[in-house]
């Protein structure tokens, strides 16, 4: 009788063992919190690529911030290809559909989204098109105050590559 | 314990480290040993040192940009064992049978050996230790390298179509096959009589074997774009094979013709030279572009296709790239190939052997 009690007892701490260890590492808030900085992240390169390839459309460089020109930022897309790829990496398999179709917009990187969704093999319609990021960030000039701040910083990490 | 280790790697690093090393606790008049017991201080000394080199070898290992013919560890850790068999030899080519014993013993313990060795080295003998030790490592790298020369069948090559003849374009497709669009671009090719070629991905093509023989079965040409895409300036070297020639072995499996070009995953990786012998040693040449239509990121067909006929009005010839798992590629790829058929845009579409013969 005294054995098995004192097996339970092994049993229920073992059990609570287990919880926490599965509640450590698979535990909601540290998933949420990457997962939410890595769609933040695809959000932000997804803009820096925008700006750079309506800069590289432009030859007379208007569109472009001013440490890059249009041969110089299309040299550099391959680079965001990269960049992004490794991003879709670490964000896959899970399909933030919602945040995406809620941030995309803002950041133009709506064709960044449809990119990382057609990896997955899902469909992807953004209420606002995917083919008007290039039109809603025509140009570097164009962009808020932190949204220039923002892509010169990236732009900084993104040469350091 | 810790202390003595980083002593111990110090050794082999600084020459400096050792003077103050040894002014510190070595006494500097001691030249009346026996010859054996400074080899078995020294054979004590490299087994140390090689401990540690081990730990920082197994460190750089989980790292991913882990790259054998320039990790200092590897080379330490190589001039080390070479060290340590002509320590040996020359222990058991002489009479000396304490000195053998002794051997063992440190090979099974060298810790307790270096604390209990009556032998004192002298400030000089160390440091012509350690001078012996930088040699014996520059003459590694020096082997190393001359060993990668013979690796390779020949230089590198790599073409991206600035030097072709006025009119050649090379059309090229990465990053397939897909099972759709790859054969809608065929079939857009095969209406406007152009060829292409199709660099493709190994894990790609080993799942859709049929997709990548009904291109060659239509004459379009082959070529390899990886195993599976990875960033390979960021490789060591095993993987690189992978990357490589797993995947020619692959590719060349499913299209049964041989490999004569290779892409690299977002042409990066270009200039390391481990990269560029790896190629030329299959007999591969590296293909990059000098026109980019940025398909995987433009989702408009239409604007794709002014990208890519700015670019061609601003060069003779060359090498254009697209994508063909895109959607928007299949149509862009298209309006090009009808521009060129009908003369909005001079010149011609073809494969990249095409454009070299
Ligand atoms: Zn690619």
């Amino acid at each position: 009788m005294k054995m098995i009690k004192r097996n339970s007892a092994f049993l229920v701490f073992a059990i609570l063992g287990l919880l926490f260890v599965a509640w450590v590492y698979l535990g909601p808030q540290r998933t949420t919190f990457s997962k939410a900085d890595n769609i933040q992240k695809i959000n932000e390169v997804g803009l820096l690529g925008t700006v750079l390839l309506n800069c590289a459309d432009s030859p007379d460089r208007m569109n472009c911030p001013s440490q890059v020109n249009s041969q110089s930022a299309l040299s550099l897309m391959p680079k965001i290809q990269a960049w992004e790829d490794d991003l879709f990496k670490q964000l896959a398999p899970s399909s933030p559909q919602e945040e995406a179709k809620s941030t995309c917009s803002e950041y133009c990187s709506c064709s960044t989204w449809a990119r990382y969704f057609e990896t997955q093999k899902e469909s992807w319609v953004a209420e606002d098109s995917d083919l008007l990021d290039l039109k809603k960030c025509p140009s570097f000039e164009a962009l808020s105050k932190e949204k220039k701040e923002l892509v010169l910083r990236l732009l900084e990490s993104l040469y350091l590559q | 314990m810790r202390g003595l280790f980083v002593l111990m790697t110090g050794l082999f690093l600084s020459p400096l480290l050792i003077q103050s090393f040894s002014s510190a606790s070595l006494s500097p008049e001691n030249e009346t040993l026996r010859p054996m017991e400074e080899l078995l201080y020294q054979r004590a000394v490299l087994e140390a040192a090689s401990d540690t080199d081990l730990a920082h070898f197994d460190q750089e290992l989980e790292d991913k940009s882990f790259d054998l013919f320039t990790s200092s560890s590897y080379h330490r850790l190589l001039a080390q064992r070479s060290m340590i068999e002509s320590i040996e030899h020359q222990i058991m080519d002489s009479q000396d049978l304490r000195a053998q014993m002794e051997l063992s013993m440190i090979k099974k313990d060298w810790k307790s050996y270096i604390k209990n060795s009556n032998f004192q080295a002298s400030n000089k003998q160390l440091t012509s230790f350690s001078d012996q030790v930088t040699e014996e490592i520059s003459q590694i790298q020096r082997d190393l390298s001359n060993h990668l020369l013979h690796l390779s069948g020949g230089s590198f090559k790599n073409i991206d179509g600035n030097g072709f003849s006025s009119g050649r374009w090379a059309l090229t497709f990465d990053d397939g096959p897909h099972n759709s669009r790859t054969l809608a671009v065929l079939n857009n090719l095969k209406t406007y009589g152009f060829t292409a070629t199709f660099f493709q991905l190994a894990k790609l093509a080993k799942r859709l074997p049929s997709v990548t023989q009904q291109l060659v079965n239509s004459g379009m040409e082959i070529a390899n774009h990886s195993y599976s895409h990875p960033n390979m300036a960021k490789l060591g070297l095993s993987s690189l094979e992978t990357q490589i020639y797993t995947s020619s072995d692959v590719i060349e499996g499913v299209s049964k013709r041989p490999l004569r070009f290779f892409r690299l995953p977002y042409g990066s990786g270009q200039t390391r030279s481990l990269i560029q012998n790896l190629l030329s040693n299959r007999n591969l040449i590296h293909v990059a572009w000098n026109v980019d239509s940025l398909d995987w990121k433009d989702r408009n067909s239409q604007s794709i296709f002014n990208r890519v006929k700015r670019q061609m009005a601003r060069q003779k010839g060359g090498v254009i790239l697209f994508h063909d798992i895109h959607a928007q590629s299949v149509k862009a790829s298209q309006l090009l190939m009808q521009a060129v058929r009908s003369g909005e845009i001079s010149g011609d579409l073809m494969s990249v052997g095409e454009a070299l013969r």
